[in-house]
């Protein structure tokens, strides 16, 4: 065995609507995102994305910075865990954390988040995660995702409504050599007093993206 | 803002994708399956093995996270290059080994390859290089006994009526099996192709080892399959050079064991031969820390034994071989045998190959009987015929395997069974 060496490898991606657990981040608008991954052959990874949102009425840009650790449990499964960071420009009160761990084989993976302030409630949040994939031909797949958002406290603001509520996503993903389409349906469990930046108007859209890997 | 940045991301994406065109040419189109791999001291194919990160975390919305989904296969596929441009190699292909841990790529050179081979094992970028290997299949050409249809041998239609290898999966590593056979359809759940530039076809060696594994029972033609209620993956890593001369290499057997072991194969029949293998050494240990059986023919030449079959943990068969009892081997019918024909027509066939496919039968019935048997399991399982005179030692006797599998009497059972053997 060599000493550790890595990879680096990207994606750039534009989306119809930027969908993040159910509620679009965009309002609705298309929009664009880079990302850039560093994996070590000692299976250390660390990674940074950078999307354009939309918020309330101003455009601006996320950032996600996150890294971890994967391990290989037996053959078809692995135990990955790692934290995040997540910052928006001109909208710092949305900043957040989040550590997760979760497990992955060869046709589903699954996750769970913690955070201790999330969004700009100081609110707990546990998020818990389930994507199955079902390979209909060798370059396409069909995606399922279905998240759980639970809210741990109850002394953040009394204006939005604190209790579990579900997302899902289900779509197809088209390869095609260095790039992947996807079409798919993305909702949101309907509630009332939502967070006020998400649009309550479009709980469940169709959306598209393109991407290219490097 | 924001609409400069959507089309700034969309433009850069597409100035990418054009820039980063093939810039280094890569042989895909223009390189016949026979020419990968020769196995003389002038080889000139190498594999070299690259890590493959495990899958984890990533927030692109797009990410649809499957253990295979692989973004990073791009990242690799630059390294390769580079590796390929500094040793003046040129990629051939490439093919993810989950199974591993690995993404493995074919590279050629002029020259040569030791020295290649010798500087790339200290290259910090790459988890290991080898040889590409070539192996053979294992059927003899001249019958010398007169006929003795294995369903005899073995009491196939008594050990049937309590067993019949339902639903196990088997990987018949081999060339291409003729599902259209009237003794064969519907008995093939699965049929891949490994081999570059070379369709799938129906080829001799693939289609008898199917045949004499799985064919039909009560279907009014032919013969009956060991295990005729079985489930096999037809995974052709191999083609037909002649009549006589079935030929596979590391690369299109080792495709072949990952694609067996992430599809749950239960039992894995390689009646094939050649030189000890790293990468396929590895996968076969990968298989059998799976529970999966592997049966593996021995090669009458060589005093070993040859490989896979004397690997650690496969079950090496032979045909009449007494020779190779000393290295563990076990023997089973191989000789004049009836079994299916690619075109839909049925011949004899004779050689280890074949004995082989006899006891990778074997063990899908014993599996039907207990399913999550482990393979050290069931070697011990697999009892030999008592030391009788005009025995040959060493024979598996498969009614007595499956009788004390069940606990019960499964051959001749009002009066001489054979003793039992414990092996």
């Amino acid at each position: 065995m060599h000493s550790a060496s890595g990879q680096i490898s990207g994606n750039a991606t534009v989306v119809s609507d930027y969908r993040y657990r159910g509620m679009s981040l965009s309002q609705g608008n298309p929009e664009g995102q880079l990302s850039v991954a560093y994996d070590n052959s000692a299976n250390w990874y660390a990674g940074g994305l950078v999307s354009g949102v939309r918020l309330d009425d101003f455009n601006t840009e996320q950032f996600i910075a996150y890294g971890g650790y994967t391990t290989s449990l037996f053959s078809g499964l692995s135990l990955d865990s790692g934290i995040s960071n997540t910052t928006f420009r001109q909208a710092s009160d949305y900043n957040y954390n989040e550590a997760y761990i979760g497990l992955t084989s060869n046709s589903f993976n699954t996750r769970l988040y913690y955070s201790p302030s999330y969004f700009y409630q100081n609110a707990r949040t546990v998020y818990g995660e389930l994507n199955v994939s079902y390979t209909i031909t060798d370059n396409v797949q069909l995606l399922s995702h279905l998240g759980l958002l639970h809210h741990l406290t109850d002394n953040a603001s009394t204006e939005v409504d604190l209790s579990t509520r579900y997302d899902y996503r289900i779509g197809l993903d088209a390869r095609v050599s260095d790039w992947n389409f996807q079409i798919a349906l993305v909702g949101l469990q309907k509630k009332s007093n939502t967070y006020e930046q998400y649009d309550d108007r479009h709980l469940h859209t169709w959306l598209l993206s393109a991407t290219y890997s490097f | 803002m924001n609409l400069i940045w959507k089309m700034s991301v969309l433009l850069l994406s597409m100035a990418i994708s054009v820039c980063h065109a093939e810039a280094f040419p890569v042989a895909t189109d223009n390189v016949r399956a026979e020419d990968v791999g020769h196995n003389d001291k002038g080889s000139h194919q190498l594999l070299v093995m690259l890590h493959m990160p495990l899958p984890h975390f990533r927030p692109d919305s797009s990410y649809s996270g499957r253990y295979s989904d692989d973004s990073g296969h791009k990242a690799r596929r630059r390294i390769a290059e580079a590796i390929a441009i500094q040793h003046k190699l040129t990629l051939i292909s490439d093919w993810p080994m989950p199974t591993l841990g690995v993404d493995c790529y074919v590279m050629a050179s002029t020259e040569p390859v030791e020295n290649i081979i010798t500087i790339l094992s200290h290259d910090a970028r790459v988890e290991w290089v080898q040889d590409m290997n070539v192996y053979h299949t294992l059927s003899a050409n001249d019958p010398l006994y007169s006929l003795q249809p294995s369903a005899k041998l073995w009491h196939l239609s008594e050990i049937h009526q309590f067993t019949t290898g339902r639903n196990i999966r088997i990987a018949v590593i081999d060339s291409g099996v003729d599902d259209n056979h009237p003794d064969l359809t519907g008995q093939v759940n699965i049929k891949e192709n490994f081999i570059d530039n070379n369709p799938y076809i129906s080829e001799t060696h693939g289609t008898a080892v199917a045949g004499i594994i799985a064919a039909r029972a009560g279907n009014g033609v032919g013969i009956e399959g060991v295990a005729s209620n079985a489930r096999l993956m037809a995974l052709r890593a191999c083609w037909e050079l002649s009549a006589r001369d079935t030929q596979c290499n590391t690369f299109t057997l080792g495709k072949a064991l990952n694609f067996a072991i992430l599809h749950q194969a239960q039992v894995i029949n390689l009646s094939l031969t050649g030189p000890t293998d790293k990468l396929l050494q590895m996968l076969l240990d990968a298989a059998l820390a799976q529970g999966i059986t592997v049966v593996g023919a021995v090669d009458p030449l060589r005093a070993d034994g040859g490989f896979p079959a004397t690997h650690p943990g496969v079950l090496a068969i032979s045909d009449e071989d007494i020779k190779h009892l000393r290295i563990g081997a076990m023997l089973a019918p191989g000789r004049d045998i009836p079994t299916t024909e690619p075109g839909g027509k049925w011949g004899l066939v004779n050689g280890a190959s074949f004995a082989c496919a006899h006891v990778s039968g074997l063990v899908a019935l014993l599996l039907e009987v207990n399913p999550a048997q482990s393979p050290e399991k069931i070697k011990q399982k697999l009892i030999l015929i008592p030391p009788v005179a005009g025995r040959t030692p060493g024979t598996i006797d498969a009614c007595a395997s499956v009788a004390q599998s069940l606990n019960s009497c499964v051959c001749s059972c009002n009066g001489n069974h054979a003793a039992k053997v414990i092996h």
